[in-house]
């Protein structure tokens, strides 16, 4: 009886669809401040409604980006916090679980640690390492989260940059890396989780800046020069989903290193851009299939990171 | 400071620029602040290019600079300085390098 009364309020509280799985699902995502410890984690339903601020920042400490597989389940936090001697802010991965509030450290301070996402089964994680030295190195490493050991997965190279994992259900992941030849070059690559090939999915001609894998991880969606694109990872036949040139010349697309993109169990990709004239960051959805993009959310207190759909 | 460059493919786009000195003066200071320090120098971090400077006094005009030319050899675009206000809580000074 309980759990037919839960079923009713999300459906009235979820704009009255019979869509359940739509209804449940939530897109997770942070907005990076335009000051000091002003990152929050939020969370919003595909249709605009139910803003829900998951992580609130703290005097000392913010929250620049969060990975989960479901609302209830622990989230992988990346934490912007006040280091010892209140000079100088880092970030510390974290496994917050919100049923409880626990926060365990996921790896030693001293690590090298960015940004992270969970695996599909949640006990892993990948994260961007960055080493500091002259010129910065950032490595891409993989931390079992039962045991909190850790492994290189993409080494660092002075000459290019490793940024924005993804992680397919298939074991996959897929990454975004830089390098400067007449400017700054990108490419998206991908590679087994447990290591191995490399293999070009999107040439640097192309400009990939961002990518999700599809819930099934057969497909990848890419933010590019054209703008966004469907790519079949069998056959790499590619589709366009939203011409750059059809939602006008007042926008971009601002990479925060991660995230940026996702895809949605219902067919839905949400992703972030730039409205150059007025300073608002916006939170907007697309069908898989390219009809009705439309704005769900808008803000100027910050830069809107997408991180995924969960439940 | 925040630092970008935009991509050569994607010339409206941003990417995070990690390595970037940034230095910053206090130019006057308007009212009572927060934080005891008149000027810092660091470097951006990835992977999302920011350097936070926490004890930089705010209520204050700052000038701030951007030098890309630490990771770029030659540097393709020029030093970005900019002078803004500073209120109580603190800015975000953003510099992007368009080639």
């Amino acid at each position: 009886m309980l759990a037919i009364l839960g079923e009713l309020a999300a459906f009235l509280a979820g704009g009255c669809s019979w869509g359940h799985v739509r209804d449940r699902e939530r897109i997770l995502f942070s907005t990076i401040g335009t000051r000091l410890f002003q990152d929050y984690v939020f969370s919003i339903r595909p249709n605009g409604s139910g803003l829900k601020a998951v992580l609130k920042p703290e005097p000392n400490r913010s929250y620049m980006f969060a990975s989960a597989n479901s609302m209830s389940g622990p989230m992988l936090v990346t934490v912007h916090e006040l280091a010892p001697g209140n000079d100088k802010v880092e970030d510390h991965l974290y496994f917050w679980s919100p049923d409880v509030d626990n926060w365990q450290r996921v790896l030693p301070g001293s690590a090298p640690q960015g940004p992270g996402i969970l695996s599909p089964d949640g006990n892993s994680a990948v994260y961007c390492a960055r080493s500091v030295g002259s010129p910065p190195e950032t490595s891409l490493r993989v931390v079992d989260l039962r045991t909190g050991e850790s492994r290189e997965l993409v080494a660092a190279d002075s000459f290019k940059g490793l940024y924005l994992p993804s992680w397919g259900v298939l074991g996959k992941i897929a990454f975004i890396r830089t390098f400067r030849s007449g400017g700054l070059r990108t490419e998206l690559l991908e590679m087994p989780s447990h290591g191995g090939e490399q293999t070009v999915l999107v040439p640097p001609e192309d400009g990939a800046m961002s990518a999700a894998y599809s819930p099934d991880g057969r497909e990848i969606v890419v933010w590019m020069k054209e703008g966004l694109e469907i790519v079949a990872l069998d056959s790499g036949d590619r589709r366009v989903v939203l011409k750059r040139a059809s939602i006008g010349s007042d926008y971009s697309f601002r990479s925060w290193g991660m995230g940026g993109l996702a895809w949605s169990e219902e067919g839905q990709i949400a992703l972030s851009l730039l409205k150059k004239k007025t300073g608002e960051s916006e939170l907007w959805i697309v069908n898989a299939d390219g009809s009705n993009p439309k704005r769900i959310y808008a803000t100027t207190a910050g830069q809107i990171l997408v991180s995924q759909f969960i439940q | 400071m925040v630092s970008f460059e935009a991509p050569a493919e994607n010339p409206s786009d941003q990417s995070p620029v990690d390595g970037v000195a940034d230095s910053g003066q206090k130019l006057s200071q308007v009212g009572s602040g927060n934080g005891n320090m008149d000027t810092f120098e660091g470097y951006t971090q990835g992977p999302y290019g920011i350097d936070d400077h926490p004890l930089a006094r705010d209520n204050a005009n700052w000038q701030v600079t951007g030098n890309f030319a630490t990771i770029f050899s030659p540097a393709p675009c020029n030093v970005g300085q900019q002078t803004h206000f500073v209120p109580l809580g603190g800015a975000e000074f953003d510099e992007t390098c368009r080639v």
